[in-house]
């Protein structure tokens, strides 16, 4: 068992001696403390405590969802996680939902299709669960997270039912140029590599799972070892460590194989994939491989992304008027990173669009930005950044994640620094040295020409 | 959605402010209501402005109008250009976004709090000193095309849209809140202006700022930006009567899609009536996912008819709706779905309600309230509605007055509304072509 570290930050990272159009780090002066331990069944626990909300969050992250999927069992991860508030510990679906609503509590554990554009957590390289509810019922739905994460049931009735409802998302989704496309372009990219198999997985593999390859999936997913858990909360954190290791730390730990994600083949040339739909738009979607989070480059990459979306932004939509959404974004793993442009525009726009994109890029291989636009950046990037964490849920999802990268749960802590060491030359040439124009894919799905 | 701990009305030159222990409701001289919250768990500051201008506002001739407007506000002040104001509020760290809806158009400024004076001044400009320039009505009319194309797109979107026609036929309502292709391209800037003029005015605005402040300070900065705008003349708000064509059979529409949508429509309580909660709390029962007995009737047993099932309230001024809501990839279900809900309907007001079903319905909306205050930047956007509809009080005291529900009285609207039932049952099915 790791030595348990509990850090207290007081005014957490109080940055100061910027240009004054520069924002700063700033929290409430109250404390926060972490505890982070390894349980001795290799459950990696991260508690993070402080009084100023009365929500009790739990994120729990399953590793390495894309290469421990069976072959053939493409999306077996995306189905167990429907299936888990189905039937647990004996209990069926109904009497889950009621222990839920008696302490309005809420499980996510996927992503809901019926809002678009707006999922900012499924992973293919992890799942998660988040759960949800307030301190004064918190030792009760912590209890009942476990019974429905560790004792899930696997009805079979449930399992019929569930495969129509992904079956339908499935066939939802092939409708939407926006979903095809960003299919096909992951398809393309990452050709032979985990990444590639859709996390809802196909008709043909969903419609095929049995009850009993769930229950062994299942076992060996969310086995502790293979899981990280992050708890935001006001409830002193050894308290809920105590909770956690009598519930939790019971789970068996599974010694069998589990498999890392690699970083996938480079991309050699411009490849253009089409997906032809009866649509009034097209979706493009530009696709680069860049290096990974272990890469010194990475809060650079990270900038560079933010200055394009923006340019993005402001070219090809407030002064061309070409689409509604366009922007750039980029993922990290510890070894490799991917990133990616997008833009859903009417296909007669397609040339301009597409041109529109390359020569953004192009733009920043041969001038690098200015020091004021690298501040705004930075400046945009942090604002985003304390939005996206406001809520304790997301807290525990973001500890998890960055835990799961390998660059601790506590990586934002001085990113607003990592991020003000980036200087204009740096943009430049990370620009020039991996957002390769001659190195893309570019998928597009809708109607590319009448 | 907070208890109100203490109320006090204090009359202090010519301000009537209320104190709901860290909330301060209060209107500044010219009109405008002011709601600020005390909520210290970000760093960050929240501001929705709503603007009582919506597509209801409209008419065939201008449909998109409002929404247009919304962009070109975007688009420079007399002291800030669309740069400065698009991106400044970035450049601090913070987010700025609209939204328009049929009885609103709302401003959402998130910045953090070292920002306050900043985001407040921008907001502020943006609301009451916009120039809408003319060299910037064709872009922003092309950006609303794109984004007509993406929602015809959306196979969901165009559902909703039919299901609005057909239920809000002959009213406002039925439009749809972006507009047509055709109509935006004919708006002129004259006719825009004016409608800004008008509309975006303090006496028609309400503002909710939530965050990490210091309410004297804020009041401060709310009057320095906000109260130095004069009154206006804001246009009463339409009359109109909406009666739903309640019938007996599904109203189809034909569309190339492979799941097969229906919405199944009834008259509810206006907000305002005495039995509205009981009713909310009706439908929030059948609502209630795996326990919800319209959910196991559909989704449930070895065939089932649909494939999810969801239930809401549609509050608007004028009438309450109750929407049922449900997608199914068998389109030959639908005549079964709808004579199942109907039979599940009329169980009700023989159903025995318990203390337990209330309280599963209260408590989730309790924690829900506390977990909105944590999401500073959804916390507006989520009470904007009902801030233009039903006004504060309604918001404030909600969670007391669902709290105060009895079984009984639950029983009792169950028996008033859905005894003898009415509606009208939509569906969007399969087809080769768009109809």
């Amino acid at each position: 068992m790791k030595a348990c570290i509990i850090i207290l930050i007081v005014g957490l990272a109080v940055i100061s001696g910027f240009l004054p159009s520069q924002v700063s780090a700033q929290t409430n002066e109250k404390y926060s403390k972490f505890v982070h331990e390894t349980l001795p069944n290799g459950l990696d626990l991260i508690i993070s405590y402080n009084p100023d909300s009365r929500v009790f969050a739990v994120n729990i992250l399953g590793k390495n969802r894309a290469s421990n999927e069976p072959y053939g069992k493409d999306g077996i991860t995306d189905f167990v996680n429907r299936m888990l508030t189905l039937g647990a510990d004996g209990m069926n679906s109904e009497e889950i939902q009621n222990k839920l609503d008696d302490i309005g509590a809420t499980i996510t554990a996927n992503d809901n299709p019926y809002i678009p554009y707006d999922d900012r957590y499924t992973s293919r390289a992890f799942s998660f669960i988040k759960f949800e509810t307030i301190d004064e019922y918190a030792n009760q739905g912590e209890h009942l997270l476990y019974d429905i994460v560790s004792k899930a049931d696997f009805p079979e009735s449930e399992i019929a039912k569930t495969k129509k409802k992904v079956m339908g998302i499935i066939g939802m989704n092939s409708g939407s140029t926006y979903q095809t496309c960003r299919d096909l372009l992951y398809r393309t990219l990452f050709s032979t590599h985990p990444f590639e198999k859709p996390v809802l997985g196909t008709p043909a593999t969903v419609g095929i799972f049995t009850r009993d390859e769930l229950v062994k999936y299942h076992k060996h997913f969310y086995a502790p070892n293979n899981m990280i858990m992050a708890v935001a909360t006001n409830i002193d954190p050894d308290t809920v460590k105590s909770w956690i290791i009598a519930t939790f730390g019971k789970m068996e730990k599974d010694n069998s194989t589990y498999y890392d994600i690699k970083p996938p083949l480079k991309i050699d040339g411009v490849e253009e994939v089409h997906a032809e739909m009866d649509k009034e738009q097209i979706y493009i979607y530009m696709g680069m491989l860049v290096p990974g989070l272990k890469s010194p480059d990475a809060p650079a990459i990270n900038m560079a992304t933010a200055i394009l979306s923006s340019r993005m932004g402001l070219n090809l939509r407030e002064k061309q008027g070409l689409a509604y959404s366009v922007g750039m974004d980029c993922e990290f793993m510890p070894d490799f990173g991917w990133a990616v442009a997008s833009i859903g525009t009417g296909f007669a726009n397609y040339d301009a669009a597409t041109s529109g994109i390359i020569s953004q890029i192009d733009a920043m291989i041969t001038n690098e930005p200015s020091n004021e636009e690298l501040t705004k950046a930075q400046n945009s990037m942090w604002g985003s950044m304390l939005l996206s964490r406001a809520s304790r849920i997301n807290q525990a999802f973001y500890m998890c994640k960055n835990e799961f990268l390998g660059v601790g749960y506590n990586y934002e802590n001085d990113y607003l620094t990592k991020i003000r060491q980036v200087t204009p030359a740096d943009v430049k040439r990370v620009i020039r040295d991996n957002f390769g124009i001659y190195d893309m894919i570019i998928a597009t799905a809708g109607k590319k020409a009448e | 959605m907070r208890k109100a701990l203490v109320v006090l009305f204090i009359c202090l030159a010519g301000w009537s402010i209320a104190l709901a222990g860290k909330t301060t409701i209060y209107t500044l001289p010219n009109g405008m209501e002011i709601i600020l919250k005390e909520n210290h768990t970000s760093p960050l500051v929240s501001s929705v402005v709503v603007v009582r201008a919506g597509s209801k506002y409209e008419n065939d001739q201008n449909n998109g109008f409002t929404h247009l407007l919304e962009h070109m506000l975007f688009n420079g002040t007399e002291t800030r250009s669309r740069e400065e104001l698009n991106e400044g509020i970035k450049d601090h760290g913070g987010y700025i976004n609209a939204f328009t809806q049929q009885a609103l158009t709302g401003y959402l400024m998130v910045i953090p709090r070292e920002y306050t004076d900043y985001g407040l001044d921008v907001q502020a400009d943006q609301l009451f000193h916009s120039i809408l320039p003319e060299a910037e009505f064709p872009k922003e009319r092309d950006i609303v095309a794109e984004e007509i194309k993406k929602d015809n797109d959306n196979v969901e979107t165009r559902a909703q849209d039919f299901f609005t026609s057909v239920v809000f036929a002959g009213t406002p309502y039925a439009r749809p809140v972006i507009g047509y292709e055709a109509t935006i391209k004919n708006v002129a800037r004259d006719s825009v202006m004016d409608y800004y003029k008008e509309h975006y005015v303090p006496n028609n605005m309400t503002a909710l700022i939530i965050g990490d402040f210091e309410t004297p300070q804020m009041q401060e900065l709310v009057n320095k930006y906000f109260g130095a705008v004069p009154a206006g003349n804001p246009p009463a708000l339409p009359e109109f009567k909406i009666i739903p064509p309640y019938k007996a059979e599904i109203q189809i529409k034909k569309f190339p899609t492979k799941t097969t949508f229906m919405q199944i429509t009834l008259p509810a309580p206006l907000y305002s009536d005495s039995d509205y909660y009981a009713f909310d709390v009706l439908t929030q029962i059948l609502d209630s996912g795996e326990s919800s007995p319209l959910n196991k009737a559909l989704t449930g047993g070895e065939k089932p008819l649909s494939n999810e099932v969801s239930v809401s309230l549609d509050i608007e001024k004028e009438i309450s709706l109750l929407n049922i809501s449900i997608k199914t990839d068998k389109p030959e279900n639908i005549q079964p779905i709808l004579d199942t809900t109907i039979k599940v309907l009329k169980e009700l007001p023989v159903r025995k309600f318990t203390a337990k079903d209330v309280s599963r319905v209260v408590v989730p909306n309790k924690v829900n309230e506390i977990k909105l205050e944590e999401k500073l930047h959804y916390y507006g956007i989520m009470k904007a509605p009902y801030l233009a509809t039903c006004g504060y009080g309604f918001l404030e005291n909600y969670i007391d007055n669902l709290s105060s529900v009895a079984p009984a009285q639950v029983e009792a609207a169950a028996m008033k509304y859905f005894k003898n039932l009415k509606y009208v049952a939509c569906a969007m099915v399969p087809a080769s072509e768009v109809e």
